[in-house]
């Protein structure tokens, strides 16, 4: 960026209205302007005072003065008979006021281009940052910068991505402002001296893309390279290392401090722990799940029981009181982490769950109750003891509701066994957040079980943090967000999300959720969201972003992928932006090396024969 | 007999006015051909064209104005007004531009009398000007010439600067003009030739010009734009060309053989021009410009309200007058 001022590029347009929030110029001849420019405009005041207007190019446009009829364009441009005047304009949005006036561009003002560096900070209120952080680039490369303030909790919190799937690469979005937090300078200093206990809860999704991102990126060394082919010697600021570059990253790579969970096969015999994953070695990737006991102390019986129709019924009574009763009678297993065996507790035991969880609680033989190792095994008890017709039915479990809500309840039960039973077993481990990123892979789980999975991780987050201040920070990225916390309805993961939502800035827990359309998002989740992106949107929906303009709301619909727009409390418009292809493995192709070095590897080996 | 009609949009009139029995005072001499009466295929006379400039002026009656004695009771009328002229010019095969537009205000009064306007602050300013009449219409044609004057030098310049120049309408009569500059005139007032000449004009072919003839100060011919649509008059897309004596004839053949050749490129198209072909694309265009040029008609006739009023307070004859 050069430190001179550039020359002007046109004048404020006097034949249409200039206005505080938009106006026209009209651009010189050799002048080129295109979207998305920053533009800065000096008057001087009838009072002696001096404003400044910074904005950024929404629309350009084109016309011959003189052509009245559209066949008088072959007149004028082709057979030459004809006179007019080619002009163009652009629409300009305005950012900034300088001082902060009310007042809109004088007509007739000379428009310049920022661009010095404190012209760029004025327009795009970086001055006004007290952290900044940078979330991509512009379309002339240089950075655009978020204030970190507004999502870390401190002044805001939570990050919204929209886009349709596929080509608005939203979770590549998530993790590369993962990755600009955890692996650069800037991002660390942000972070201060919690930094190293910060961590990030990524969920995964969609294959096993993201079970790569602790590799480095193969196709980086080709992608990184220049696109379009600029002449040497001159930067090319489209390509990833120069866009990296103006982002303050020089060597972009991998993540360093990754763990990788990926969920107990389904298939697995009782007692065996694996997981199904195919990409990567069982040693790069624990087998997540929750002992019994585990299930029982943080009472996840509520998040096997999160369809719409649940919540209606009484069955979310009777599972209440299942609940308390089942921490009640759960005794730790002799000899046998992780498992207990259900008795009847002393009278006089509590029914407050807090309660019950502060006993002291001695590891109990099996023989002295209702050993319980597996999700089956559960069911086994609850059977016995909420089927009406069986001699061993207790109404001391089933809270006094109708047999038939009994039968509703383990109809349920039952009906998620093999859906998430799995999951709940001896030998497996909890999921801890012990490194920078925690990737836990629910792809392969039925919806249920994702949904089982993702409120039990997010609740536990949520009491973790409850009354320990908001740093050290955990960031939680989401995607799907629409079938967690879907506009309609009530379920205790949406209740855990919406609490996210509200609360979640003040105990340091910041939700990074991404869904096609926010409009199928509960609002207080996407209300609450402090930075909104949007990726590509479907032109259909487009209209529910109000807080994008007119332009960008159609330029949305077509938005290739690594362009998102982001809108920020700070600045008030959109800004569109490109965020680098990743120096990490985003997917199983990227994160195996390049075919060169698996050949020389094999050679080597098969030479060492 | 057969019923024609006439191309020209209605208010605009015809384009041909002469009375059948009309006779003109003295039949123009041919001066080419040996006296005889020929047609010529237009031609570029040479590999390519010089560069064109088409020269055209607007002009507006903007405020009527009046000066009154108290003392006399006479009254003297003024006009304000503008007038703005200007060229198109085409070099080669490019765009065709607008070039040295000017507009001149003025405020022109009768009886030789010449009070002047201030200039307002938005920019209005008027220079006077002055003639024995008093009549408005006077007044007017004052103005009118004053926009031919102007139209003139502007051509004279772009003939001396090398430009194939044509100005619209008659060439200024009264001056010396030695450069091959091309009066263009769309309406036939008069039978300029014999009758039996006169006649033969409408079988002209798109592109093909008459003879030179002499008419007054310059050398003078007919020549047929464009072809004449099924129910348009004979003289539907004839015009006259002019050009001056001090060209000397060869030259003024050359530049006959050149304006037959390039002018129906630019005729003008009938469903834009109410005076098409005749009024060429290039002279309509720069007319709209000009036109806009002068500026908004109620902009400026509240200017000349403004400089009257501000005039008027600042003269201590009127503020007597008002006490």
């Amino acid at each position: 960026m050069s430190g001179s001022k550039h020359p002007e590029i046109g004048l404020v347009d006097g034949s249409t209205i200039a206005s505080t929030r938009r106006f026209h110029v009209v651009l010189h001849e050799k002048a080129v302007t295109q979207l998305d420019d920053l533009l800065v405009c000096e008057q001087a005041l009838p009072d002696g005072g001096q404003v400044t207007h910074y904005g950024i190019v929404v629309e350009g446009t084109g016309q011959i003065e003189g052509a009245e009829l559209p066949s008088d364009t072959q007149r004028i441009a082709a057979e030459r008979t004809m006179p007019g005047v080619t002009v163009r304009r652009v629409e300009v949005q305005v950012l900034r006021t300088v001082p902060e006036l009310w007042l809109p561009p004088l007509p007739g003002s000379v428009v310049r281009r920022v661009s010095t560096q404190p012209e760029r900070e004025a327009a795009l209120f970086i001055d006004q940052m007290v952290s900044p952080l940078p979330i991509g680039v512009d379309q002339g490369g240089d950075p655009v910068l978020a204030d970190f303030s507004f999502m870390n909790g401190e002044k805001g919190g939570h990050v919204s991505i929209s886009g349709v799937s596929g080509v608005a690469t939203k979770t590549s979005y998530a993790l590369f402002l993962l990755y600009m937090l955890f692996e650069t300078d800037e991002g660390r200093k942000l972070l201060g001296p919690h930094g190293p206990n910060t961590h990030a809860l990524v969920f995964n999704v969609k294959g096993e893309d993201l079970l790569h991102i602790d590799r480095p990126n193969s196709k980086f060394g080709e992608r990184g390279k220049s696109r379009s082919g600029a002449n040497k010697g001159t930067p090319d600021k489209t390509s990833a290392v120069e866009q990296w570059r103006a982002l303050g990253v020089e060597n972009p790579g991998k993540f360093n401090s990754v763990a990788l969970y990926a969920p107990r096969s389904a298939g697995s015999r009782e007692g065996a722990v694996a997981t199904d994953i195919t990409s990567r070695s069982s040693k790069d990737v624990i087998a997540f799940g929750w002992p019994p006991r585990d299930f029982i102390r943080e009472g996840l019986l509520k998040f096997c029981f999160v369809e719409e129709e649940d919540a209606r019924t009484q069955v979310a009574f009777i599972e209440q009181r299942v609940r308390v009763q089942l921490a009640r009678w759960a005794y730790p297993l002799e000899y046998e982490p992780g498992a207990v065996v259900l008795c009847e507790p002393p009278d006089g035991t509590s029914h407050v769950m807090s309660r019950v969880l502060g006993e002291a609680r001695d590891p109990r033989p099996a023989g002295m109750g209702h050993p319980v190792r597996t999700f089956d095994d559960l069911l086994e008890f609850l059977d016995r003891k909420l089927s009406p017709d069986a001699p061993t039915f207790d109404t001391q479990w089933t809270g006094g509701v109708q047999q038939g809500t009994c039968l509703a309840f383990l109809r349920r039960l039952y009906a998620q066994a093999p859906r998430l039973g799995h999951l709940v077993s001896t030998g497996v481990q909890p999921v801890k957040l012990q490194k920078s990123v925690t990737v836990v892979d629910i792809h392969s789980l039925h919806d249920a079980a994702q949904r089982f999975v993702v409120g039990a991780l997010l609740s536990r987050i949520f009491e973790e943090k409850q009354g320990k201040g908001r740093e050290p920070l955990r960031f939680v990225v989401l995607d799907e967000l629409n079938k967690y916390a879907p506009k309609q309805g009530q379920s205790p993961i949406k209740e855990v999300l919406v609490d996210i939502a509200a609360r979640g800035r003040s105990l340091g827990v910041l939700l990074i959720g991404a869904q096609q359309s926010s409009a199928d998002v509960d609002a207080n989740i996407t209300r609450n969201a402090a930075l909104k992106i949007v990726g590509r949107l479907d032109a259909g929906e487009a209209a529910d972003y109000k807080f994008l303009t007119t332009e960008l709301r159609e330029r949305a619909a077509r938005f290739l992928p690594g362009t998102m727009v982001v809108d920020q409390p700070l600045i008030p418009a959109p800004l569109p932006l490109r965020f680098p292809f990743p120096g990490f493995a985003t997917c199983v192709a990227e994160g195996e090396p390049p075919a060169e070095v698996k050949k020389a590897a094999a050679k080597k080996a098969f030479d060492g024969l | 007999m057969t019923i024609f009609f006439e191309d020209w949009n209605v208010s605009y009139g015809s384009p041909y006015l002469i009375e059948p029995d009309e006779v003109s005072e003295e039949p123009a001499e041919l001066i080419e051909d040996k006296q005889r009466f020929r047609f010529h295929p237009g031609k570029q006379e040479g590999e390519e064209l010089p560069p064109l400039a088409f020269v055209d002026g607007v002009r507006r009656g903007e405020a009527s104005l009046y000066r009154h004695d108290p003392l006399s009771g006479e009254i003297v009328h003024g006009v304000a007004g503008a007038h703005a002229r200007g060229a198109v010019v085409r070099n080669g095969n490019g765009p065709l531009l607008f070039k040295d537009t000017r507009v001149s205000r003025l405020c022109i009064w009768g009886a030789g009398q010449k009070p002047t306007l201030s200039p307002t602050e938005h920019g209005f300013q008027w220079e006077s000007d002055s003639i024995i009449e008093t009549s408005p219409k006077d007044l007017l044609a004052r103005l009118h010439q004053r926009m031919r004057s102007s139209e003139a030098e502007l051509a004279e310049a772009m003939g001396k600067a090398g430009y194939l120049t044509v100005i619209d309408g008659p060439l200024p009569y009264g001056r010396v003009i030695d450069v091959p500059i091309l009066g263009y005139i769309k309406t036939h007032h008069k039978a300029i030739l014999k009758a039996e000449y006169h006649r033969k004009v409408p079988s002209l072919a798109p592109g093909e010009r008459t003879s030179l003839f002499a008419r007054k100060h310059c050398f003078s011919a007919y020549l047929r734009l464009a072809p004449r649509g099924p129910f348009s008059g004979p003289w539907a897309g004839i015009v006259r060309i002019e050009i001056p004596v001090g060209a000397g004839l060869d030259l003024a053949i050359r530049e006959a053989n050149r304006a037959a050749f390039f002018l129906p490129k630019f005729a003008g198209v009938a469903h834009k021009d109410p005076r098409a072909p005749q009024n060429l694309q290039p002279i309509g265009a720069l007319e709209n410009h000009l036109r806009h040029l002068l500026g908004d008609p109620r902009l400026a006739a509240r200017a000349v309200r403004e400089s009257v009023a501000h005039d008027s307070s600042h003269s201590p004859a009127q503020r007597g007058l008002f006490r």
